[in-house]
């Protein structure tokens, strides 16, 4: 009984430390699903308060980044089940198709707005990978998915952005967090 | 693909930064304080119970009548069952926000728990959700219009909640959302619950299947005894049967009577406010 009340505190103050040096990385990921500011502040709003109360729960500091991840994505989900104003298609509009000059430039732009119009778990898995350089592992604690399914969602969303599996994606498959 | 740069687009995403802290840190600062009040409720209420005790046995001994009327008195398992679960204040050029939204426990049914308090967070969000998208068009358009932004009154937006009546039998409380600028909405939602079986309250479960036609007699007779001014207000011809639905918003009072609710401007001028008219059960139908 001691033992807990003592620990208590620090993993509270371990939670609120966390939470105001990552806040705007939380918002860029949450403003992600949501793409308005007050639905994106309403989630975060939510997930901060459920950590709060949850923070028993959380085992390992060590782990406190999927942990949390873990509330906010689920709180983004959430959120967007009941708002239910985006829809979603499996069909990424062909890239890169028009004559432009700056192909480049604007195949880069046409993959980010394509994994932005991907339906939402398939969505969490390629943030988490590309933009939060998690690991399948990590990613696979924050969705509370199977490792193999994580990986067959990584799979179906690459296939569908199109993306060169035999280069990149590959790479990611195993992993490893260079590129 | 070039991760580098898709994970730049990914890093420019706008973060309204100040905005951003202060909401964190208020919603920090709210939930450490909520996270502490039970034990502070507790240690209050036990202070209470205990000082309560006290006078008990000594009035007992003194007034016998005091002594009778304690056997009216709830037991304690019956201290209410609803609390505030989510409060909290937000303002902007455009809106205040006041949302208290409660939570169900204790009624030792997780499930009718987990349901109701699951549907409460979601209509209220969806709800207020949809205020402030009304407030924020309100100000648009004032914008639009030429308005100046320092004179614009901000529309008002609160989500309270009342407890009509807690026992162990029944839960009857309601939701209510108001909002208010130059002109006032507000949205009210009862929640009437059985918690021996899980389920709401209907008016067919408490009245038969005659509740229509018994509540729109014990109404109409009601109206006609009404003061002349509140008689004056009512709108001729607009409450009939068919006002009577099995969604007519209602409430379980204390001495567990049904009071059936017309909203504002339902069946009266504004000016009347809401009408409610308590239903007593003729005993010939339902089973309380």
């Amino acid at each position: 009984m001691f033992h807990i009340l003592k620990i208590l505190p620090d993993k509270e103050a371990l939670l609120i430390d966390y939470i105001k040096e990552n806040q705007e990385k939380f918002y860029r990921l949450a403003f992600q699903y949501m793409k308005n500011q007050q639905d994106t502040f309403d989630v975060i709003q939510d997930a901060i308060v459920h950590s709060l109360e949850k923070v028993s729960s959380l085992k390992n500091p060590e782990y406190i980044r999927t942990w949390f991840y873990r509330i906010l994505v689920n709180k983004c989900l959430d959120h967007l089940r009941v708002v239910k104003r985006i829809t979603y298609t499996d069909q990424i509009p062909e890239s890169c198709n028009l004559p432009d000059p700056s192909c480049d430039r604007d195949a880069v732009l046409d993959l980010y707005d394509a994994i932005d119009k991907l339906e939402p778990k398939l969505k969490t898995i390629v943030i988490l990978r590309f933009y939060e350089d998690m690991k399948l592992e990590e990613i696979s604690n924050v969705t509370g998915a199977h490792l193999s399914t994580v990986k067959a969602r990584l799979y179906k969303a690459l296939r569908l952005l199109r993306v060169d599996m035999q280069s990149d994606a590959l790479h990611s498959i195993q992993g490893s967090n260079s590129f | 693909m070039n991760h580098e740069k898709l994970k730049q687009l990914y890093e420019q995403t706008v973060v309204p930064k100040e905005e951003l802290a202060m909401l964190v840190d208020k919603t920090i600062e709210t939930s450490r304080k909520r996270s502490k009040k039970p034990v502070r409720i507790l240690s209050c209420t036990a202070a209470v119970v205990a000082a309560a005790c006290i006078s008990f046995v000594i009035t007992l001994n003194v007034s016998p009548a005091f002594a009778k009327t304690l056997y009216d008195i709830p037991v304690l398992g019956d201290v209410c069952r609803v609390f505030t679960f989510r409060e909290y204040h937000f303002e902007d050029d455009m809106k205040i926000v006041n949302v208290r939204v409660p939570k169900i426990e204790n009624t030792g049914n997780t499930e009718l728990e987990r349901r109701v308090n699951a549907e409460i967070s979601k209509r209220m969000d969806l709800s207020v959700k949809e205020s402030e998208q009304r407030a924020k068009e309100n100000y648009d358009a004032y914008i639009a219009t030429g308005g100046n932004p320092d004179e614009y009154y901000p529309t008002d937006i609160n989500v309270d909640y009342q407890i009509k009546s807690c026992n162990e039998n029944t839960l009857s409380f309601v939701l209510e959302k108001y909002e208010s600028q130059a002109s006032f909405y507000s949205e009210r939602f009862f929640y009437n619950l059985n918690l021996k079986t899980g389920e709401a309250f209907t008016l067919k479960d408490l009245l038969g299947p005659d509740y229509q036609q018994t509540i729109y007699q014990q109404v109409s007779e009601q109206m006609k005894q009404l003061d002349d001014n509140t008689k004056q207000l009512l709108f001729p011809d607009m409450f009939t049967p068919d006002l009577i639905t099995e969604d007519r918003g209602f409430y379980l009072d204390e001495n567990g009577n049904i009071v059936v609710v017309f909203e504002k401007y339902e069946i009266a001028a504004g000016a009347a406010g809401a009408l409610e008219f308590p239903i007593t059960n003729d005993g010939n139908a339902g089973n309380q």
